[in-house]
């Protein structure tokens, strides 16, 4: 079972940045090429990174260096060339952080092609 | 006189008392090695790993190696006009950490996909990571963009001929 409940899911095209503030996971919209275009509360806390640092930079290459590789930003690319993309791992972010573990998913939702990557705290 | 020990000859003794202008780059980076910040960001990083006592201690080795490099720099370039050279100098110290701290990310996820951790190697990257986060403090924000943007494309394309062998049509 996904740790991204259905309601969330359900609710992703329209949802609103009080809505993405208040889930106790970390929600952030990218685009195609990985440009941030909404950074929720929960992920901003949890990679000590400001919203308004983060909005408009790129996830992979500069808010969050540490998955720029094959195993995540690599599965990204692959499923928005395919127009499909919906996976979940284990990861651990390192990059000017305590090592965090992690849950991701990374999620195209079908209808509005809007791309996510939803992030909660995983135990070692 | 210098007053800089090498590690490999004192067994790592402390540094002397800093004398360099805290305001200057010099003084700012001497700050930026000071070993006890660098231990309290080491011990809070790795407090949740389950390293053996040895293994510490070659973490405690590494960073302390990182901090006497960097205050090694810091009284090289101590003059005013060493500045011009002492901040690519920097921004070359962070590129090193940089790629350091990126294989070290690598090898710990990629271990983690193959169900076999590798806390040694968090340790690293958390230490890196750490000191790589007090040398940028001493970076422009355009500079450390500019430099990071760098390191990826240095390595976009860099690939094995297997992978061209087995992706060509």
């Amino acid at each position: 079972m996904s740790f991204v409940n259905d309601t969330i899911l359900a609710n992703l095209p329209n949802m609103s940045r009080t809505e993405a503030d208040a889930a106790p996971i970390g929600i952030v919209q990218v685009d195609d090429q990985g440009a941030i275009k909404l950074y929720n509360k929960w992920e901003s806390e949890m990679a000590d990174v400001p919203v308004t640092s983060a909005e408009g930079r790129n996830f992979f290459t500069q808010v969050a260096p540490c998955t720029n590789n094959r195993l995540f930003f690599g599965k990204f690319k692959d499923g928005v060339a395919q127009g499909a993309l919906d996976t979940e791992f284990n990861y651990t972010f390192s990059y000017k952080m305590k090592p965090t573990n992690v849950q991701i998913r990374l999620y195209r939702h079908p209808s509005s092609r809007t791309n996510w990557v939803f992030v909660a705290p995983r135990a070692a | 006189m210098s007053h800089i020990v090498s590690p490999l000859d004192s067994g790592l003794q402390s540094p002397q008392p800093n004398t360099l202008e805290p305001d200057t780059l010099a003084g700012r980076l001497w700050a930026a090695g000071e070993l006890g910040p660098i231990d309290d960001l080491m011990t809070a990083a790795v407090s949740s790993l389950k390293l053996s006592d040895a293994e510490l201690a070659d973490l405690r080795l590494y960073a302390e190696e990182r901090s006497w490099a960097i205050q090694a720099l810091a009284e090289a370039f101590q003059q005013p006009e060493d500045e011009p050279d002492l901040y690519p100098t920097i921004a070359s110290f962070w590129l090193e950490l940089r790629f350091d701290w990126q294989r070290h990310n690598e090898v710990m996820n990629y271990a983690a996909t193959r169900m076999t951790p590798l806390p040694r190697v968090v340790g690293h990257g958390a230490v890196s990571s750490a000191i790589l986060g007090r040398l940028e403090d001493l970076l422009s924000p355009q500079h450390r963009d500019q430099l990071s943007q760098h390191a990826i494309h240095l390595l976009e394309g860099v690939l094995p001929a297997s992978y061209h062998a087995a992706n060509s049509s």
